[in-house]
């Protein structure tokens, strides 16, 4: 373990060796990444810890020594795999500003300091959570939603108590024993409702143990009562703004008032809400609680910001910025536009900010037309709904979206992202995007005559030829005798958009000659940046929502005959063993069996001269951590990719900048995947999945899915993997 | 040997060509040995036992079974299609169930107008013989859809060859006949039955399901059951009474005697059986 003084020195030489400079936010944001060397969960054998532990176990007098030893073996797996699945943090610049957080909270107690593990979660929720061991990992949603340091400073002393206070193993023996009860005659209400009231117990336990811990340092106390109030409105966004139309229009471009929602809806207070079947007790009663113990002490001279204030709010504005990537992960175009809004207001310049906002415009003018679909199994299972379910301003950007027909919202995309991209003329999703956008207007016939006035039509017929037809746009003089040649639909001619592109229409080389003047002008979008490959799965039809099914094949075929391949990037294969009687996922086996077809996956692929980058956390060294980044990046993508629809082929990933690199780096853009579920007790199952996705085309290129009504054997499990090794080498 | 030569070149012809098949885990050949087994059901066992006899010599509600030895070699030509050889070796008995047919006395009368019946009475031949037979078989698995050759569920089928020897003790095999209507006088006599071994050969089909299980990657497991069809058809007619109340009078002559109860047998043997194969991939 190292010692406070040598975390600190670490952390010191970190900053001095330009590791953590801190970020310009005021010109563009790059996304968080663990640095340095990887902590010993990375590399020990589980294995051998849990045998330990309950080594250590055995030796003590207890009476609960078989759920322990259970829990034991569970929570050392559990651990590894949040640390390990790519959404974890590891000395980057947010899990190391916690880290001082935990030195400034504990600089009296070095034993205490020294048995913490603490990291950033990259993760849209509100939440912290604490884990044996002194794991301790707070979600960036939460750090997004603080308002000060010394918020945060409460909410770490809390989850420090419950590791203190061994409220997990306590709570998982409680559990248990509650579950097993069998002969009480408790319903299956009654045992949650003890479950829960024990729980409360706990964290109430936590809130004053927590708070004992945080008024050891020089906090200012009302700030513990505040925070509950972060966690109170957490479903809202971290900030409150009124979501103005102006955001979106130019000079020559006003959106309608009614397309504004004027009056927005007041936030409701559900702090009182009735938690009787809830693992917390309500804000109110935890809120009332700490007051009593603040009545009572002086606060005089205790701040919000004992390390900085300016790092506080750098950290927190990391973090913002990371929730706008995780919105996109999630598919949430609102919340990610929203997000980016709010921050493009304190940074107008800032690249990425344009970048996001134009990939959310770009999703949802994919949305409308119905090739980005959601479904019950998607992060938004119900879609992006209607306002009136929203709270608050962000009312008005749903508003917007519902309310703008789909073929104005494609119009007012194409012109935000392309004057992004000639702000930011270097950003190459930017410069994708807006290819991806002029071919979306050519696929639903939209020309320049859509775009111009009839009188301004009649002044251009003065100046050129009546006869001139110019296949060839080369000059701005083409350009307006190919309006001439057009038709207007006069019905559209007082329209409010009809003068948004007019200053590019006259002074940008660019776009006119990439915009479809007319279908004699064929442009060719940029391709392998994973936004301009995109086609339409429909041309010309902008009105029906229902998107036609790619034909299905036969159940297991591949997906593209005959396709070979012979490198490929190996995600970390996942194995998921559900115990049928237990109704739950057996996670040590799932976990002892995912080891294992890590193994097999190795030896096949080796075995048939396979050529195979391996990004897997099981696999890596301390120095491994760009691996562990990269490993992040890509199932981040894949997150995105398999977010409940799976016909979504050829559809952008918005999450796509960062996998350009990996593409590059390992000389591949094919991603293999392969994953096992199986059910044990009762009727035996298995499901085995091996897909490969091509990054450059965001297309399924090989899969096999099958299901057997069958045990996991080992048998079956070579035999589908050498399958998949074999087809993809030989072809099918 | 003119289809072995076939399966050879259809073997050679797949291995060179690059095939879908992908084997488990690039070993497409298996051999090994498997054991057959089936009830003795109105037939009895090379020992002389029967579950549920047909009135023959054998020792009945025996927990009695067939027992039968294969030697095979498998080769996958695709990913659901296996070829295969196989050779098997059983040996059982014929407990003498059947009556022996007579021939009509002279200067005998010996039809009771009364009773509209013959008045003899035959009873079959004393003792048992035995059988050994050799089958061979050329098959083809074909394995269930998400199955690859040679792991998993399978339907097999293929001609089969079944060759058999009989060997009897026809000193032994004394049989004896009664006059009622006449005398009531019962006359034990050595039948004809021709030689002392007898080979014959019939065809039949081979038809199935199974289950092929790899272990350790090296050591297969296959099991099921299979049927020879031709056998299955007729086991209606085997097992009626045909053979034993009314072929005494009807049918068996002394000199067919080895050849239709031989076969009876052995279809018995090889109607209905369960198998358990273990066998080497590679």
């Amino acid at each position: 373990m190292q010692s406070i003084s040598s975390r600190a020195f670490i952390s010191a030489m970190m900053v001095a060796s330009g590791l953590f400079a801190q970020q310009n936010l005021s010109e563009n944001y790059v996304p968080l990444k663990s640095q340095g060397t990887l902590p010993e969960v990375f590399t020990q054998d589980i294995k051998k810890v849990v045998k330990q532990d309950i080594t250590d176990l055995n030796k003590s007098k207890d009476n609960d020594k078989n759920l322990k030893s259970t829990y034991f073996t569970e929570a050392n797996y559990e651990i590894e795999k949040i640390v390990k699945s790519g959404n974890t943090l590891i000395n980057d610049e947010v899990s190391l500003y916690l880290n001082r957080l935990a030195d400034v909270l504990l600089k009296n107690n070095p034993t205490l300091r020294n048995e913490l593990h603490i990291y950033a979660l990259k993760s849209s929720v509100v939440n912290a959570y604490s884990y044996d061991k002194g794991y301790i990992f707070i979600d960036l949603g939460l750090i997004a939603q603080a308002e000060t340091e010394a918020q945060l400073a409460y909410i770490l002393s809390h989850e420090i108590s419950h590791y203190t206070k061994k409220h997990n193993i306590q709570g998982y023996v409680k559990n248990e024993k509650i579950d097993r009860d069998h002969y009480s005659g408790k319903s299956y209400d009654d045992k949650l409702l003890e479950k829960c009231q024990y729980s409360k117990e706990f964290e109430s336990e936590a809130d004053l143990e927590g708070f004992k811990l945080f008024e050891l340092s020089n906090y200012n106390f009302t700030q513990a009562e505040k925070a509950f109030d972060v966690l109170q409105y957490a479903h809202l966004p971290f900030e409150l703004v009124e979501f103005k139309k102006s955001f979106l229009e130019t000079d020559y471009f006003k959106i309608p008032d009614a397309y504004q929602l004027k009056e927005v809806s007041s936030i409701k207070n559900n702090a009182n809400e009735d938690d009787s079947k809830s693992t917390h007790p309500n804000t109110a009663k935890r809120k009332v609680a700490i007051g009593e113990l603040i009545k009572n002490r002086n606060n005089s001279g205790r701040v919000d910001y004992i390390l900085s204030e300016k790092d506080f709010m750098y950290v927190r504005d990391l973090a913002r910025f990371e929730m706008c990537r995780l919105y996109l992960k999630n598919r949430d175009y609102p919340n990610a536009f929203y997000a980016a809004y709010i921050l493009e207001q304190k940074y107008p310049n800032n690249q990425y900010l344009a970048e996001v906002i134009s990939k959310c415009l770009y999703a949802i003018s994919l949305y409308d037309k119905g090739d980005v679909r959601y479904n019950k199994d998607s992060h938004l299972s119900d879609g992006i709904v209607g306002h009136s379910e929203i709270e608050s301003y962000p009312q008005q950007i749903y508003f917007l979206i519902n309310k703008m027909p789909a073929n104005e919202w494609t119009i007012m995309s194409l012109n935000y992202i392309y004057r992004s991209h000639k702000k930011f003329p270097n950003s190459v999703p930017l410069n994708a995007m807006a290819d991806s956008m002029f071919t979306l207007i050519k696929n639903v016939s939209w020309g320049i005559s859509d775009f111009v006035r009839t009188d301004q039509k009649k002044a251009a017929e003065t100046v050129v030829k009546k006869d001139t037809v110019v296949k060839e746009i080369k000059s701005k003089t083409d350009m307006i005798a190919n309006i001439q040649q057009e038709r207007i639909n006069n019905n559209h001619d007082t329209a409010y958009y009809k003068d948004i592109y007019l200053d590019l229409f006259m002074n940008d080389k660019e776009f006119v000659s990439k915009f479809p003047a007319a279908s004699n002008v064929e442009f060719t979008p940029s391709s392998g940046s994973g936004f301009g490959d995109y086609k339409p799965s429909r041309n010309n039809d902008y009105v029906k929502t229902e998107v036609k099914r790619k034909k299905k094949g036969k159940k297991g075929d591949n997906i593209e005959n005959n396709v070979k391949i012979e490198k490929v990037i190996l995600l970390e294969p996942f194995y998921i063993q559900i115990d049928r009687a237990a109704d739950k996922i057996d996670n040590l086996s799932s976990d002892q069996k995912q080891e294992k077809l890590i193994e097999t996956v190795k030896t096949i692929a080796e075995k048939e001269n396979f050529q195979t980058v391996a990004l897997d956390p099981g696999l890596l060294t301390s120095g491994d951590v760009d691996k562990v980044n990269d490993y992040s990046v890509l199932n981040d993508w894949f997150f995105e990719k398999f977010d409940g629809d799976r016909n979504s082929d050829g559809v952008p990933i918005f999450n796509t900048d960062q996998v350009e690199n990996l593409v590059k780096k390992y000389g591949t853009s094919y991603v293999l995947k392969i994953g096992i579920i199986s059910l044990k007790g009762g009727r035996k199952r298995t499901w085995f999945y091996s897909g490969i996705i091509d990054l450059k085309t965001n297309k399924e290129v090989f899969k096999l899915y099958e299901v057997f009504r069958e045990k996991d054997t080992r048998d079956l499990i070579n035999s589908k993997i050498y399958q998949t090794f074999f087809e993809l080498k030989h072809g099918k | 040997m003119r289809i072995l030569f076939i399966l050879l070149f259809t073997i050679l012809l797949t291995a060179h060509g690059r095939a879908q098949t992908p084997g488990y885990m690039g070993k497409r050949f298996q051999a090994g040995y498997g054991l057959y087994v089936g009830p003795a059901l109105r037939g009895s066992t090379a020992n002389g036992r029967t579950i549920f006899g047909d009135g023959g010599n054998a020792e009945s509600g025996s927990f009695a079974f067939n027992t039968t030895h294969e030697a095979y070699i498998e080769y996958a030509l695709t990913k659901i299609i296996m070829a295969g050889f196989s050779v098997r070796y059983y040996k059982t008995a014929y407990d003498n169930a059947a009556r022996i047919g007579y021939t009509q006395p002279n200067n005998y009368y010996n039809y009771n107008y009364y009773s509209n019946n013959y008045d003899f009475s035959t009873t079959g031949p004393k003792g048992s013989y035995s059988i050994t037979g050799l089958n061979y078989s050329v098959y083809f698995k074909i394995y269930f859809r998400n199955f690859s050759a040679p792991w998993g569920r399978y339907f097999i089928f293929g001609p089969t060859l079944r060759t058999y020897t009989a060997k009897l003790d026809t000193t032994a095999m004394k049989a004896s006949i009664t006059d009622y209507s006449y005398s009531g006088k019962t006359l034990t006599y050595t039948p004809l039955y021709g030689d002392t071994k007898q080979h014959f050969t019939t065809f039949d089909f081979l038809l199935g399901f199974g289950r092929n299980r790899i272990l350790y990657d090296h050591v297969s497991l296959d099991y099921g059951f299979n049927v020879n069809a031709v056998a299955f058809l007729y086991a209606l007619s085997d097992v009626s009474g045909a053979r034993s109340s009314t072929a005494g009078q009807l049918g068996i002559t002394e000199i067919s005697y080895i050849e239709t109860t031989a076969k009876w047998r052995t279809r018995g043997v090889n109607r209905l059986n369960a198998f358990l194969k273990i066998g080497y991939i590679f």
